[in-house]
């Protein structure tokens, strides 16, 4: 830490893993939709290299499955998919999540009623 | 849409940066580069390296993503820990040898050689599979999967 505030990207940088779940729980997604899915949903900042790398290990973990769907006008896309490790990984994943930003939602929200 | 000699030089770029992973860890990561590239092309006509930044960057930021090791540190510390255990073992097999040996010339005559050895190599054993543990448990802390 270098004692710097905390920006949206670096607190991207821990939970990634999630969010990637999470787009993929919804349904299955190749690496540029998942891109765009995580863009549109308010997070700007995350580059290409990150959840292609995300993709790519969560699948060496044995978190995802994958499938190559052919297309006679682009290129064939890699669609990858919650396997049941993926689905018991997002759950305990999302569970953590929520204690943390409980906990640290209400010391937020104590923060600001005192003010 | 970019085309496909722009996505192999672009992919070949990320390869060369990757160039200090062990080949097995970097085609895991980049087994399948080349048809994410193409995805990622066939969205629009801008440059690759306008979009996604030189492919160095784009490399840098894999490693983060995938948690390989960063460039710059010590490739050979598996291969540190691989060598101590080859040591471990030979020094297992080399004290077994000396055992037999001796028990052969002497016919039991070293005592203390006989009593030592044993214990000797039982101990080394158990250094080398605790040494192993460590290895392994580093390793997995160092790959930071």
């Amino acid at each position: 830490m270098d004692g710097g505030p905390l920006d949206a990207s670096q607190l991207l940088k821990g939970v990634l893993d999630l969010a990637v779940l999470a787009v993929l729980a919804e349904r299955d997604s190749y690496g540029y939709e998942v891109l765009r899915q995580l863009r549109e949903s308010g997070l700007p900042g995350v580059g290409d290299a990150s959840v292609y790398g995300t993709l790519r290990r969560l699948y060496q973990a044995g978190a995802l499955s994958s499938y190559v769907v052919p297309s006679d006008e682009g290129p064939h896309r890699k669609y990858y998919g919650l396997n049941d490790g993926g689905r018991a990984l997002l759950a305990r994943s999302a569970e953590a999540w929520f204690t943390v930003t409980d906990a640290v939602s209400t010391l937020l929200d104590g923060m600001e009623a005192r003010r | 849409m970019t085309d496909t000699t722009e996505v192999a030089r672009y992919a070949a770029a990320v390869r060369a940066a990757l160039a200090d992973l062990p080949a097995a860890e970097r085609e895991s990561l980049v087994g399948d580069l080349e048809q994410h590239l193409a995805e990622v092309g066939a969205e629009s006509d801008v440059p690759l390296d306008t979009r996604l930044g030189a492919p160095e960057a784009y490399a840098a930021e894999l490693r983060v993503a995938y948690g390989a090791r960063e460039p710059g540190k010590p490739a050979g510390r598996r291969l540190y820990r691989g060598g101590v255990a080859v040591i471990v073992g030979a020094a297992v097999v080399g004290g077994w040898l000396v055992v037999s040996k001796s028990q052969q010339l002497s016919g039991g005559g070293l005592r203390w050689i006989n009593i030592l050895m044993p214990n000797l190599i039982l101990l080394l054993l158990i250094i080398g599979f605790l040494y192993y543990m460590w290895a392994r448990a580093a390793g997995r802390r160092g790959g930071g999967a």
